[in-house]
């Protein structure tokens, strides 16, 4: 942008400085000829108000709605399905309002979420990396004394970060996966967690882990890389060999081998919105193979070619899996 | 009466052309009841423009008033599709939350309304600029990843978050 006017000069000059403090952390001297500048004239400051202002609104906004509605542009066929989606939010609204209103409001800004059917990936301030697979929500704690992850619900695969107060001089704040179960402690690590309806699943690729039962804490039980286990709130075990393809979703693929039909549809029903059902008299019959999951719609649509079952659309967002017609 | 006031101007302006307007905002949104309101809002724009504006200084004498005011209706007309672009892919995403994380009706509102704001703000930015600043404001992304995500340098982020937040500080009430 070429700054003509003086409006637009100190609007420029405004919003150097907001990312030039963001960029510079703590620093004292950044701080002070920030502060000279803004003194300078009343209109620094009320430029500095306003790109405050700004970025105070986005924060304060969910980003797993604001960013599909303000960059809507990049995805033009949103229109059109928001018709149906419409739709189906007047059939899905008043469970979904009640559920909210048991919740303290705060949630839904402090935490990290992910929709039915999106995947994403996110930095954490100490530098982890965080990818949250399909209908996740995990709130970030960080403190001077711990870095702290509550898994709420969904999954996510963990690529710890060397704590950057150790380079300041401080000891290193251990780094925790807390869930409905019990704690996860990381040593150093890659690894996936996952939280069902009773159990956590954690499965380890690289370094180590210490899980802690919420309720039998001296049941400790250590994963080395390689190695997988479920617990519950009073029990952890037995070890198995991890799944290497269980973090496949990452890249947005699902990989099963020999799975039942039924656990597959559970599987993909985390990654779609709506129902996905299967009917128990086709439950049983055994799927193998790997799936894209951007595009679920196309994965059903495929089964009928692999086995014999058919896919029947009550709508949307309502789908069964039954025996074909005899 | 040979000098008229403003009020008396817009008034014979109204009386002459708002049906005309509305008619004419009816063919080109194809539906009566928005093409009522625009045509009416076309109008309390004219009434609540700022004392500097050329045309409330002359008091309203235009020489070509249908053509002024489908320019005002046009803008409107833009508005309009905006919100209504921006509720619509608002709406899906909120159809795609998980039931538990969906906001409170009222939370709703406040959002959609931020929203709003901000669309209207970020409306003219160029769409890499625009993701490059929804993507640091909205996930914390860092440049480095956003650079990746966008096929730029690192180097146009750091400008296009400077540029967009320019834009915003000027537009901003």
């Amino acid at each position: 942008m070429n700054a003509t006017t003086p409006e637009q000069k100190i609007a420029l000059a405004a919003a150097e400085w907001h990312f030039r403090l963001r960029e510079a952390g703590a620093d004292p001297a950044a701080d002070a000829a920030c502060a000279a500048w803004r003194a300078a004239d009343p209109r620094h400051e009320a430029a500095w108000a306003k790109a405050e202002r700004i970025a105070g609104s986005f924060a304060g906004l969910p980003g797993a709605i604001a960013l599909p509605a303000l960059d809507r542009r990049l995805r033009p066929n949103a229109r059109r399905q928001a018709v149906k989606a419409l739709a189906a939010l007047l059939v899905a609204a008043p469970a979904g309002w009640l559920a909210w209103h048991s919740q303290p409001a705060r949630q839904l800004l402090a935490g990290e979420r992910t929709a039915s059917g999106e995947r994403r990936r996110i930095t954490l301030a100490d530098g982890s990396r965080v990818h949250l697979n399909s209908a996740t929500a995990v709130d970030v704690e960080f403190d001077e004394k711990r870095r702290v992850l509550r898994l709420q619900r969904g999954e996510i695969f963990i690529d710890t970060a060397v704590d950057p107060q150790l380079a300041a001089g401080l000891p290193a704040r251990p780094f925790v996966v807390e869930t409905d179960a019990g704690s996860i402690r990381a040593l150093g690590t890659r690894f996936l967690v996952r939280q069902d309806d009773t159990h956590s699943r954690v499965a380890v690729y690289q370094g180590a882990v210490e899980i802690r039962p919420r309720r039998a804490v001296d049941r400790q039980l250590r994963l080395d890389a390689g190695e997988q286990a479920s617990f519950a709130a009073d029990a952890a075990g037995p070890l198995a060999a991890a799944d290497p393809r269980a973090a496949d979703w990452r890249d947005g693929r699902l990989f099963v081998r020999e799975m039942r039909l039924a656990d597959f549809a559970a599987e993909l029903g985390r990654h779609r919105p709506g129902l996905l059902r299967c009917d128990p008299a086709v439950g049983e019959q055994r799927i193998s193979g790997a799936f894209e999951l951007a595009d679920t719609d196309a994965i059903l649509a495929s089964l009928p070619e692999a086995l014999p079952v058919k896919v029947v659309y009550r709508s949307r967002y309502w789908v069964t899996l039954t025996a074909p017609d005899a | 009466m040979r000098h008229p006031t403003a009020e008396q101007s817009l008034a014979l302006l109204y009386a002459d052309h708002h049906g005309w307007l509305r008619g004419w905002l009816q063919r080109k949104l194809g539906d009566a009841a928005d093409a009522a309101d625009l045509a009416q809002d076309t109008f309390l724009r004219l009434l609540c423009a700022p004392e500097h504006t050329p045309e409330r200084q002359s008091a309203w004498q235009l020489r070509e008033a249908r053509a002024y005011l489908t320019v005002v209706a046009k803008r409107l007309m833009v508005n309009l599709h905006r919100r209504r672009s921006l509720e619509a892919a608002y709406l899906e995403a909120l159809a795609q939350l998980p039931e538990a994380a969906a906001p409170s009706p009222e939370q709703r509102l406040l959002i959609l309304e931020t929203l709003n704001e901000l669309d209207a703000l970020l409306d003219a930015l160029p769409a890499k600029v625009r993701s490059a600043f929804l993507l640091a404001q909205l996930e914390g992304l860092g440049y480095a990843e956003i650079a990746a995500r966008l096929a730029v340098s690192e180097r146009s982020v750091k400008r296009y978050m400077v540029q967009a937040m320019a834009h915003c500080i000027l537009l901003a009430p």
